[in-house]
């Protein structure tokens, strides 16, 4: 059995977007699966807002890379799963579904299954589910992987627009440095086998933040800086 | 035929007449059945060896009137319904639950495995010892042969539901298995236990033909193809055989029309 990571001692405030960045293989996956009450820690306890986690509850909401939307349900219906296990009134469950869909700006495709929209619209179907279901902490596991460049830049504001709209805590997990710098409070540089914090980096520029600003740049070249000495080659 | 040669020429301006996907098909048929019909009355000319199209329209035709295929198609219908129903009610819940908890897998399966292999007929014998020459005994035959493929692929089904689906979940608030089985494993599993129930329908209307023919019956369908043979009226034989054919092939078609069609639709984007 390997350790997949070992030693994190991390404090995440409220609303507050955290990235984890790091070479692969270096248990930020597993960290963020933790976190989710997937897999418990073998030693040691996740707590959140003061109470230890013993496996997944409504805390935590997870995006992941490949959407895990349910493909026999509409963009509507995935919405409405979390919605399903509150004890709410049909009609109050389609209102608050369709609010979420509204805040992902998907009006309009409430009917169409998960085929039949893009990569980018399925990925805001999943973060529309998620965010129904009205967690503490949104963890996102390199949720714009799949998707091309330009659908990434578009979901990027729009995570930060509906990060300010809400003031979730999101912990994101990515490959990306530029992701990285771009979208969060703090950068969480890991090192792996086993896994561990190397450096934490603050980045305090305010918001909408621009590749082309030097501020963004050196900051990017800290986080680069940063992987390189853990070993990640690129980007 | 004309409709759709004019339609395609409108759409691609191509020659008057073009041959389409369905004018083929007919053109085809029908050349087969005339080139049959010649060669079984010019050059076999022997019923017994190769009835003609004709002399099974015309062998076939006083069964019709007089209610007897009727009465054979009702009884066929009756076993097959009863057996397939009992296969669906045992073999979905079976194989749901060995392919969802791998505790029930690794106690039931091998038991599974020994029998599955065993082709229905095989089963005959002791399905006349235990239920005699009963419908019963039809139906078990059915069963014995319809059971095993939806067994199987709802198996498969249960046990290829993503592990991502489950835990988002889980994370979304489903909790307990009996949650997780209705609201993600089952639909999860559908694709699957559509295609165990349309292998298990074709296999169980095969067992169906089988078992009656061996005489569990005294009436239906299969039974009087033995019977018809028995009396050397072949052309009556054939005109059974191909009933026999179109019978399945209409249910296929039906329950691909549904279960495709409609319920299954969700699936157009996972499996082109």
């Amino acid at each position: 059995m390997t350790t997949a990571f070992t030693g994190i001692d991390l404090d995440v405030a409220e609303g507050e977007f955290v990235c984890l960045i790091g070479p692969s293989g270096c248990g930020k996956s597993s960290l963020l699966r933790a976190l989710a009450g997937l897999t418990p820690p073998t030693r040691g306890q996740i707590r959140i807002a003061g109470e230890t986690q013993s496996g997944p509850g409504g805390t935590c909401g997870m995006v992941f890379q490949e959407y895990g939307l349910f493909p026999w349900r509409t963009v509507e219906g995935n919405v409405l799963f979390p919605l399903e296990f509150k004890a709410l009134p049909a009609a109050e469950r389609k209102r608050a579904a369709a609010r979420f869909i509204e805040l992902v700006n998907l009006t309009g495709f409430e009917h169409h299954l998960p085929h039949e929209v893009s990569g980018g619209m399925q990925q805001r179907t999943a973060i529309a589910r998620a965010l129904a279901n009205e967690p503490r902490i949104l963890l996102m596991d390199e949720p714009f992987g799949a998707l091309d460049a330009q659908t990434r830049r578009t979901l990027q504001n729009e995570l930060i627009r509906i990060w300010q709209a809400m003031r979730k805590t999101i912990v994101f997990v990515t490959h990306s440095v530029s992701e990285a710098v771009l979208l969060a409070d703090r950068v969480v540089v890991m090192a792996g086998a086993p896994g561990r914090i190397a450096e934490i980096i603050a980045v305090d520029l305010p918001r909408p933040r621009h590749l082309s600003d030097p501020a963004f740049a050196l900051l990017q070249a800290r986080a680069l800086e940063a992987l390189e000495r853990v070993g990640m080659a690129s980007d | 035929m004309a409709q759709f040669a004019v339609r395609r020429r409108a759409a691609t301006g191509t020659p008057a007449f073009a041959l389409t996907g369905p004018t083929i098909s007919a053109v085809s048929f029908c050349l087969f059945l005339v080139i049959w019909q010649l060669v079984a009355q010019f050059v076999v000319r022997a019923t017994f060896k190769l009835p003609a199209p004709l002399e099974i329209i015309t062998g076939m035709w006083p069964l019709a009137r007089s209610g007897e295929l009727e009465t054979d198609f009702l009884t066929s219908a009756g076993h097959y319904l009863s057996g397939m129903f009992l296969a669906v009610v045992i073999g979905v819940p079976l194989g749901a639950l060995t392919g969802w908890f791998r505790v029930l897998d690794r106690a039931l399966t091998p038991i599974i495995e020994l029998f599955r292999p065993i082709p229905p007929i095989a089963w005959i014998p002791f399905a006349i010892v235990w239920l005699h020459l009963t419908d019963a005994a039809a139906a078990a035959i059915i069963f014995a042969g319809a059971v095993f493929p939806i067994m199987v692929n709802t198996y498969t089904g249960f046990r290829s539901v993503s592990k991502t689906l489950v835990e988002a979940a889980r994370l979304l608030g489903c909790r307990s298995q009996t949650q997780l089985l209705l609201k993600v494993a089952i639909p999860a599993a559908m694709p699957y236990i559509a295609s165990g129930l349309r292998v298990g329908m074709a296999v169980g209307w095969v067992s169906l033909v089988a078992a009656e023919m061996f005489g569990v019956s005294t009436t239906g369908l299969g039974f009087k193809i033995w019977n018809y043979y028995n009396v050397h009226a072949m052309e009556l034989v054939l005109g059974y055989m191909l009933l026999v054919g179109l019978i399945s092939l209409g249910v296929d078609s039906a329950f691909r029309a549904v279960v495709d069609g409609r319920l299954l639709r969700w699936r157009a984007g996972l499996v082109n």
